[in-house]
């Protein structure tokens, strides 16, 4: 047994090259708190964009308003106007209309204070169209 | 309690604010009856109730009709009655104003 050559696997002659086998983990990338330096410049970033929107936002709010109130009087007065004339035309159709009955007073108001109220939208549109009616009354709405 | 008056012994507000209508409102929108209410309180206030069902009757029933609106409703109703009577008897056609073909330009 000894002497005898049996063909075997053995490593070549002069071994094996030299390989890596130690762990390679490289430090790579920025650090953890530059990143965090990076995330909050953009967010301060982003912050300082949106206040500068946010006052110019308000300015136009404030310019809006301004002109709602520059408005106002204008608009008082045209619906005064028409308020007006509707009870007049109503007050004409009324004194038509109730003529024949007997103990009517034409335009008497039911308070007993001589004060300027407010009239219904039922006083002002009683006697026109329902449609005009329930436009008035339902016609616009604040919500959608 | 009556004579004690405690809310403004201690300078408080602590339910008057919302015991009617005319108090201080919320962006002081005012309510609907609000001059009705205040005429009504200032004539009986500090006289108690037994003067003031004789004293301020006016103002109470104005008061409430502004609030119930029956009379008013009741007159129109009236009115409106008396004019579907007329038209369908005829001797009666709505104005153009009162047809739908009205100009509502102030």
């Amino acid at each position: 047994m000894a002497g005898s050559k049996v063909k075997q696997d053995m490593p070549p002659a002069g071994g094996y090259a030299p390989f890596d086998y130690k762990r390679n983990l490289p430090k790579r990338g920025l650090s953890g708190l530059s990143m965090f330096g990076i995330g909050i410049g953009i967010m301060v970033f982003g912050y300082w964009r949106l206040f500068r929107w946010n006052r110019e936002r308000r300015r136009s709010q404030i310019e809006e308003l301004e002109a709602r109130i520059a408005l106002m009087p204008l608009m008082q007065a045209e619906t005064d106007r028409r308020t007006l004339r509707m009870l007049r035309e109503n007050l004409e159709e009324e004194a038509i209309l109730m003529k024949d009955v007997p103990g009517w007073k034409v335009g008497e108001t039911v308070y007993h204070t001589d004060r300027w109220v407010i009239p219904l939208t039922e006083e002002l549109f009683y006697l026109r169209p329902r449609k005009e009616h329930l436009q008035k009354r339902f016609g616009f709405k604040w919500y959608v | 309690m009556p004579f004690v008056d405690l809310q403004s012994r201690l300078g408080i507000d602590a339910d008057k604010w919302l015991l009617n209508q005319s108090s201080l409102q919320p962006r002081q929108n005012a309510a609907r009856c609000h001059t009705f209410e205040k005429d009504w309180i200032e004539c009986s206030h500090n006289i108690g109730q037994t003067r003031s069902t004789k004293e301020c009757q006016l103002e109470l029933e104005d008061f409430n009709e502004c609030l119930h609106k029956k009379k008013t409703s009741k007159r129109l109703y009236a009115i409106s009655q008396q004019r579907d009577k007329m038209i369908k008897e005829g001797t009666y056609t709505p104005p153009p104003c009162h047809s739908g073909k009205a100009d509502p330009s102030p």
